[in-house]
């Protein structure tokens, strides 16, 4: 079944053709939550989360080919809320922290690369940071992040581009204090 | 990938490596667990919205009904600990001063019968009871844990069809601890409240097996001795004149529950009124207690008179007593049909734009017809108010008469739809529906000396 057809089906309220298009997308939905939140709970609760709210909003999506990042999309959102009510919550070391917790175990300079690339990554401005997760961390296309963030390729290409400079920037700055 | 390459890449390997790093966040097995309850979920939200049922002996209430029942996530569960507190009931009342104030004076009447059937325990924790009104308090826990979805389905008085019973229940979701909420009983005029209320309660139960439908009983006990001989009662009698339309306030009667005012309608006024925006109670000190805005707001008497109930200030005891009132949402009489074709689903008469017909659909449950308008009002006195549009009389085009039981609301106030059920039959097109409430106005003051 394609997913035209599945798309179709679940408007009409086929609630195992939505569960099969949710499915198709659950490992990229759970990791992109993960990245965002940090921890296994928030990360499932994010994905029930967004799969109910897909669910409620499926008669919206107008282009049944854009599932994907559609769903993406209303993840993305639902996860900067999260973060940012976290961070009022005061959380947000715990938060931090947490985050450490299972990298313990990993080679210690690898983690330190990962720690220093991400918090540069963290420092980036908003969209730079989105562009960067999405297709380092994530792995989608320019044309699946351009769908995603609803803006032209182009557009994806020059923030992509100034990210990766920025990027470069602080880590060589980063590289110096530390030696 | 080799599609797009940025000079800048190369020089920062480390990017690559988070790919990996990301593969190798091992996916739970809950996940599809939770995609399923995310499904549920989402259905359950998508039907939830806010159903007025009108059985018949209640046609003659005004009712406004927001939420009067309260869930306890987990999470909230969690925080106040593994038996979760209940939350003080004065919570529940919050939205009625003069309920607040009942309790502040001690005005409750505890009761704490409970009974557990089918892992869920319902607690009657007490009651506010005058001649007029009497409010029942409710405990629901979910004591197994069993994973289902509730939902209030029937309230009855078992030996007193004499009074009027309004409820507000939402479907709970699965996952839930505690409810608490309430429930209101309106003894008709000249009804005698007795010495217990035995009441049955039905909540439906949305699982995947329990097709059971256990029912909760209690004998509940009222002591009458705390409210005897506490009602007072005011003459106003004084007519006012708002844009050309004439309107007498005649007597009040003080409860401890809340306030009763007659008002009559000129019958020769050229508008309907519909209510009062901000018709309130003032006293020496300024403190005002307005109309209720959750529940049974009013009653009618008949075509132009009806009593209209107000938040109660009885337990302030006010020295002097002002009615005032600033604005009434009203309408030509002449405006008030809207005329519905609904062969070709389109609107012929309508007040203004802000009212359209998005669709006629058929109830999957019971298959009775919904006509479904839109409402678009921006206007900011609306805030937090969504219209019960029309009455529940209804006429086809061979002038029959029919009663609708059934409308909701959902959306928010800028924006909400609002649904009309209408009975299985075969129509004579098009339909005549009756505003009963709308965002259009008289503005003029009313301030008048009760005391």
């Amino acid at each position: 079944m394609g997913n035209d057809l599945l798309v179709t089906a679940a408007k009409r309220g086929d609630d195992a053709a939505f569960y099969s298009l949710i499915s198709q997308h659950k490992e990229k939905m759970y990791r992109i939550a993960y990245s965002y939140l940090k921890n296994e709970t928030d990360a499932l609760e994010a994905v029930q989360e967004v799969t109910c709210r897909a669910y409620m909003q499926i008669r919206k999506l107008k282009e049944p080919d854009y599932f994907g990042s559609w769903l993406i999309r209303i993840l993305m959102n639902y996860c900067a809320d999260e973060v940012k009510r976290k961070i009022r919550r005061n959380d947000g070391q715990q938060a931090a922290a947490a985050a450490l917790e299972p990298l313990a175990a990993s080679v210690e300079s690898a983690l330190l690369e990962r720690v220093m690339l991400e918090s540069a990554v963290e420092q980036l401005d908003a969209n730079y940071q989105k562009v960067i997760q999405l297709k380092y961390y994530h792995d989608l296309t320019i044309t699946e992040i351009a769908r995603t963030l609803q803006k032209p390729e182009g557009t994806i290409k020059t923030w992509l581009h100034k990210a990766l400079g920025g990027l470069r920037q602080r880590l060589a700055k980063e590289g110096e204090s530390n030696e | 990938m080799s599609e797009f390459r940025d000079q800048h890449e190369q020089e920062l390997p480390q990017l690559e490596a988070m790919k990996e790093y990301m593969e190798d966040i091992a996916i739970p097995s809950e996940v599809d667990e939770k995609i399923w309850s995310g499904i549920r979920a989402g259905r359950l939200r998508r039907r939830r919205r806010v159903y007025t049922r009108m059985a018949a002996y209640t046609a003659c209430l005004l009712l406004l009904v927001s939420a009067a029942s309260v869930r306890f996530s987990p999470e909230v569960a969690a925080y106040v600990g593994e038996i979760p507190a209940l939350r003080p009931l004065v919570e529940l009342i919050h939205y009625d001063k003069g309920l607040e104030l009942a309790i502040d004076n001690d005005f409750m009447q505890p009761v704490g019968l409970s009974e557990e059937q089918d892992g869920i325990k319902m607690t009657i924790d007490g009651i506010i009871a005058d001649e007029s009104r009497i409010i029942v308090f409710y405990t629901l826990e979910n004591m197994d844990g069993q994973k289902s979805v509730v939902n209030l389905e029937k309230v009855e008085l078992t030996d007193n069809k004499n009074t009027s019973i309004s409820q507000a229940f939402y479907p709970h979701e699965e996952d839930w601890k505690i409810i608490q909420g309430t429930i209101d009983l309106y003894p008709n005029e000249g009804a005698s409240i007795p010495d217990y209320l035995n009441m049955i309660f039905r909540f439906d139960k949305v699982t995947e097996s329990a097709t059971n439908r256990p029912e909760w009983q209690f004998a509940i006990p009222v002591d009458k001795a705390k409210f005897e001989g506490l009602k007072e009662t005011y003459d106003i009698n004084q007519t006012v004149s708002v844009e050309g339309q004439k309107i007498t306030f005649g007597a009040m009667t003080v409860y401890p529950t809340r306030i009763e005012i007659e008002v009559d309608y000129d019958p020769s006024n050229s508008k309907k009124l519909f209510y009062f925006d901000d018709l309130r109670l003032e006293d020496e000190k300024g403190e005002t207690f307005s109309t209720i805005n959750n529940g049974v707001t009013g009653s009618n008497i008949s075509e132009n008179s009806q009593v209209l109930y107000f938040q109660s200030n009885y337990f302030r005891k006010p020295k002097h007593l002002y009615l005032r009132a600033s604005s009434i949402r009203a309408m030509d009489k002449a405006m008030r049909e809207v005329k519905v074709d609904i062969d070709r689903k389109e609107l012929l008469t309508r007040p203004d734009s802000k009212l359209t017909l998005k669709d006629i659909g058929t109830s999957s449950e019971d298959g009775q017809g919904i006509l479904v308008f839109e409402m678009k009002n921006e206007n900011p006195l609306d805030q937090n108010h969504m219209f019960s549009l029309f009455e529940s009389t209804y006429k086809d085009a061979s002038g029959q008469s029919f009663e609708s039981h059934m409308a909701s609301t959902s959306g928010n106030e800028a924006e909400y739809e609002y649904q009309y059920f209408i009975k299985k039959e075969n129509y004579q097109s098009p339909l005549t529906l009756y505003i009963q409430d709308y965002p259009t106005r008289i503005h003029g003051d009313i301030d008048l000396r009760i005391k």
